[in-house]
C-alpha cells in the first residue's frame, strides 16, 4: 500500500472544507462592512449633532445678547438718521442701532470683516467704533433681519408739540445661522421679540 | 448551525442597539434645537403683550384696552399689523385652531396672521396661543392680588394685572411637544 502510511492520530484531525473557509470569510466580510458602516453613521451623527449644538448655543447667545442691549438701553433712532450709516429704518432692515443706558452706542450687523476664516459672514456686534465677531468658527450667519418698530422715535416729540406715534418700541430679531457642509449641515432659524423698557413719556 | 445563529443574532442586535442609540441622539438634538426656537417664539408674544400694554400707556387710553377681545376674550394669536405694531387676534380658541398655527413669511420671519395666511407663506411646524387672566385685587388692599380664572374680575374687585400665558406645540419626527412660558403685566409703571 502506498500513500496511506499516517499513523492513527494524524488520520483524526478534521481540517475545514474550501466551503467552510469561504462561508467563514464571507460573513466575516458582512460584519466588518456594516461594523464599519455604522462607525461612519454614528460619526457623521455626532459630528451633526455637535453642529446642531454649536449652533444653537450661538443662536441663544446671540439673540439673549441683542434683548439685552434692548432691555437696558434704547434704540438709536439718531444713528439710524445719519445717511453715512445706511438711510433711516426700513420695515425689516439688517442693521440694529442701540444706546446702552450709559450713553453708549452699539450696533448689531451681519458682515463679513472681522470673521473668522471660513465662517463668513458673521454677526458683528460694534461698540464705541470696536467690533468683534460675535458667532464662532464654522459658523455662519445666512439671515439677519431686524423689524425695529416704530421706525420714527416715540419720545421725541414733533415742532408742533406732539409725538410721532404711540407704539412702544419692539425689536424683532431673525436670525438664522448654519454650520457644516453635506451631509453633517445643520442649520437654525430663531426669531423673538422684545420691547424697550425705556417709560420716557 | 446552532453558534453561527447565536453569533449573528448577537451582531445584529449589537448593530440594531448603536443604530438606535444614534437615532435617539439625532432626535434629541433636533428637539433641543426646536426647543430654542419654541422659546424664542414663546418670549415674543409675552413681548409683543407687553409691548401693547405700553402702547396704551403712550396712547393715554386704558391699559387693558387692547389686550381684551370682543365678548372679554382672552386668548388669541399674536400678529403685527402691516406698519409692524402688535396686535391680538382674538379669533383663535385653542392650539389646535388653524389661527395658532405660526407660519414662515417670505421674508423669512415667523408670523402669525390675522385671517389667511398670505401667498408665499409657509406653515412651519409650530402654532402658539396666548392666554391672559385678569389680576384683581381688592381697591387699596394689595394683599388681595390674585390672578382669577375665568375672564373678568368678580365684583368688588378691580383689574391691575394680567397673568401672560404662552403655550407653544410643535412636532418633531412625529412627536409632540409643548413649551409654557408665564409672565405677569401689571397696570404699574
Amino acid at each position: 500500500m502506498i500513500g496511506d502510511n499516517r499513523g492513527p492520530a494524524l488520520s483524526r484531525v478534521e481540517g475545514f472544507t474550501l466551503i467552510e473557509v469561504l462561508v467563514v470569510v464571507a460573513i466575516f466580510s458582512t460584519a466588518m462592512v456594516a461594523v464599519t458602516d455604522m462607525f461612519l453613521i454614528a460619526n457623521r451623527a455626532e459630528r451633526k449633532i455637535l453642529g446642531r449644538e454649536d449652533i444653537a448655543s450661538t443662536a441663544r447667545v446671540a439673540v439673549e445678547q441683542i434683548a439685552r442691549g434692548v432691555r437696558q438701553g434704547s434704540i438709536d433712532y439718531a444713528r439710524y438718521a445719519d445717511p453715512a450709516e445706511g438711510g433711516p429704518i426700513g420695515l425689516t432692515d439688517t442693521r440694529l442701532f442701540l444706546r446702552g443706558s450709559d450713553g453708549n452706542t452699539f450696533s448689531f450687523r451681519r458682515g463679513e470683516s472681522g470673521c473668522e476664516p471660513g465662517s463668513i459672514p458673521c454677526l458683528i456686534v460694534e461698540e464705541n467704533g470696536e467690533t468683534a465677531s460675535l458667532t464662532p468658527k464654522g459658523v455662519v450667519v445666512e439671515q439677519f433681519t431686524v423689524i425695529v418698530n416704530p421706525t420714527f422715535n416715540p419720545f421725541e416729540r414733533l415742532p408742533d408739540g406732539t409725538y410721532p406715534n404711540t407704539a412702544q418700541p419692539t425689536v424683532t430679531v431673525v436670525l438664522v445661522l448654519r454650520s457644516g457642509s453635506g451631509a453633517s449641515a445643520a442649520s437654525i432659524r430663531v426669531q423673538t421679540t422684545v420691547a424697550s423698557r425705556a417709560y420716557v413719556r | 448551525m446552532l453558534e453561527m445563529i447565536i453569533a449573528l443574532g448577537i451582531i445584529t442586535s449589537g448593530i440594531a442597539s448603536t443604530l438606535s442609540l444614534v437615532s435617539s441622539s439625532l432626535n434629541a438634538s433636533n428637539e433641543s434645537q426646536t426647543r430654542v426656537v419654541a422659546t424664542g417664539l414663546a418670549r415674543e408674544a409675552v413681548e409683543a403683550v407687553r409691548a401693547m400694554r405700553d402702547g396704551t400707556w403712550l396712547e393715554g387710553i386704558p391699559w387693558n384696552s387692547s389686550l381684551v377681545g370682543p365678548g372679554n376674550d382672552r386668548t388669541g394669536v399674536p400678529y403685527f399689523m402691516p406698519e409692524k405694531d402688535w396686535r391680538i387676534d382674538f379669533t383663535a380658541a385653542g392650539i389646535t385652531d388653524p389661527d395658532a398655527v405660526v407660519y414662515q413669511d417670505p421674508d423669512g420671519s415667523f408670523r402669525q396672521y390675522d385671517g389667511a395666511s398670505p401667498a408665499g407663506a409657509m406653515e412651519s411646524p409650530y402654532r402658539r396661543l396666548i392666554t391672559m387672566r385678569p389680576i384683581c385685587m381688592v381697591e387699596g388692599d394689595a394683599t388681595t392680588i390674585a390672578s382669577v380664572d375665568g375672564t373678568a374680575c368678580p365684583g368688588g374687585k378691580i383689574e391691575v394685572g394680567i397673568d401672560v400665558r404662552v403655550l407653544i406645540t410643535w412636532t418633531v419626527s412625529a412627536r409632540g411637544h409643548r413649551l409654557e412660558m408665564q409672565s405677569e403685566l401689571y397696570d404699574w409703571r
